[in-house]
């Protein structure tokens, strides 16, 4: 390939010529090609094979941010399952995925796999220079993002109704109840003063499923003779709601969950809103024609880019934190 | 010839005259514009459109079927018969599966240069860098004795 540096050229010539060519040329400084390409590109495809490279050296960054709260969720699964299980206890992981709501989670997934695909065919009609579907497909998008952070909205205003959010709202014992788990504290699942795992050797008496039990018995007849006060319809209801014992959870670790589980889907969701923002613009620019008359394809490109980025960690997240199962 | 970069550089071999990008030469902003090299851009310049939507349809079916795959394995797990310690690699692999046909089909990373394709496998041997390094640390404290703890 060095071949065609070697290769003998007129220079003189070449030079006159440019000289000649640049006293017409109202942008000057050799400026060449559709006004898009910028002037320290080669030609159009040299300038995307940049644009592409660029992003992606972006999304490696991407990766490493969200690699950094995997590995978190990953250690913290590890190390409070191994102490659940040495305790007798659940792991918090899968009492934790058992509160969130799978069907919403499951939604959110299908519309953000749904928006995946009408990105990738808006980035293949701008290719076409089709600027009408690739206005539909955009809009299309963004109506897709929006409902998904309006299901996350719903979800976590139902996890702060029923005291799931650390800091903020937290208060799980009653949604623990309504499942058929019982919540362990630094004070003891009875107030024993004993949390296992937690705090030093186990005394006297080690936490079983009897203890665990008569602690759920407590709540639930608590539940029902609140609910009996409010009303006999909702009484009836509380009563229906409620499942059999299933053993105990430790409250600190099940609190960690939720911290992961909200600074995840947080740091996704903010994603979304910054790509929700971007394609406002880029349909904005799209209704003016700027990426259909002269072929420039490429931001739109790289948007769709940043949206599969974003897909496929929620494409991780929705099983990691939906998808646990209580053993 | 799918390769963008290729696709230019044996043009520039073949007619070093027109093709953009040598220097002196034409589109190169050493040299003076000329007619054909426009037209030599659109031709090279096809990128975002050799997929075509029907093979973006078979993804997005691939990835439908993935996602009740995982749904399956999930439900299986909570309600049939525990999968233990298998169920979280199943639901990874699932998961990786579909994060590869999203990177190579819907961000064109099958059809781009052999440097973006390198680039969209560093983020992820990274990532698994990060995880073996840090895992050694966690998983191996107190293995030693520390003088003075």
């Amino acid at each position: 390939m060095s071949n065609i540096a070697i290769e003998p050229i007129e220079r003189p010539a070449a030079v006159e010529h440019s000289h000649a060519a640049h006293g017409h040329d109202a942008h000057g400084g050799g400026h060449h090609g559709p006004a898009f390409l910028h002037h320290h590109f080669a030609d159009v495809a040299q300038q995307r094979e940049s644009n592409q490279l660029g992003m992606w050296v972006f999304m490696v960054t991407e990766i490493m941010t969200f690699g950094a709260l995997f590995f978190v969720y990953t250690l913290y699964r590890h190390l409070y399952s191994v102490q659940a299980y040495e305790n007798g206890m659940l792991s918090p992981y899968g009492v934790g995925s058992h509160l969130l709501n799978n069907n919403l989670g499951f939604t959110n997934t299908l519309v953000l796999l749904t928006s995946s695909l009408t990105v990738a065919a808006a980035v293949h009609y701008a290719g076409l220079k089709d600027k009408k579907k690739l206005l539909a497909l955009m809009g299309v998008t963004w109506i897709l993002g929006f409902v998904f952070l309006g299901i996350k909205a719903v979800e976590w205003h139902a996890d702060y109704e029923e005291g799931l959010v650390p800091g903020l709202s937290w208060n799980p014992r009653t949604v623990l109840a309504e499942h058929g788990f019982v919540l362990a504290t630094p004070t003891g699942v009875q107030g024993e003063a004993y949390l296992p795992g937690l705090n030093g050797a186990p005394p006297t008496a080690v936490v079983t499923e009897g203890n665990g039990e008569a602690m759920y018995n407590h709540t639930l007849e608590t539940m029902k003779a609140e609910a009996a006060a409010t009303g006999g319809a909702e009484a009836g209801h509380a009563e229906e709601a409620h499942h059999a014992y299933r053993g105990v959870v430790n409250g600190n670790h099940m609190q960690m969950f939720y911290v992961i589980y909200f600074t995840m889907t947080g740091l996704h969701a903010i994603h979304m809103i910054i790509g929700l923002f971007l394609l406002a613009i880029y349909i904005f620019h799209a209704r003016r024609g700027m990426f259909t008359n002269e072929a420039n394809d490429q931001p739109v490109e790289i948007f769709g880019l940043y949206w599969h980025f974003v897909d496929i960690v929620w494409v991780f997240l929705y099983p990691l934190l939906y998808l646990g199962t209580v053993q | 010839m799918a390769n963008p970069t290729e696709q230019r550089l044996t043009n520039q071999l073949e007619h070093p005259q027109e093709t953009a990008g040598n220097v002196g030469h034409a589109g190169s902003g050493t040299g003076p514009d000329s007619g054909p090299h426009e037209h030599n851009q659109d031709h090279l310049d096809e990128h975002t459109h050799h997929v075509s939507m029907g093979t973006y349809y078979a993804v997005f079916a691939f990835l439908m079927v993935m996602l009740m795959l995982t749904v399956g394995a999930w439900w299986i797990d909570e309600y049939k018969f525990p999968l233990g310690h298998w169920s979280i690699p199943i639901a990874v692999g699932i998961a990786a599966i579909k994060s590869i046909a999203i990177v190579l089909i819907f961000m064109h990373v099958k059809f781009s240069s052999r440097l973006v394709q390198i680039f969209a496998c560093t983020g992820i041997v990274f990532m698994g860098i990060m995880f073996v390094l840090t895992f050694n640390d966690y998983f191996t404290r107190g293995w030693v004795p520390i003088a003075g703890r």
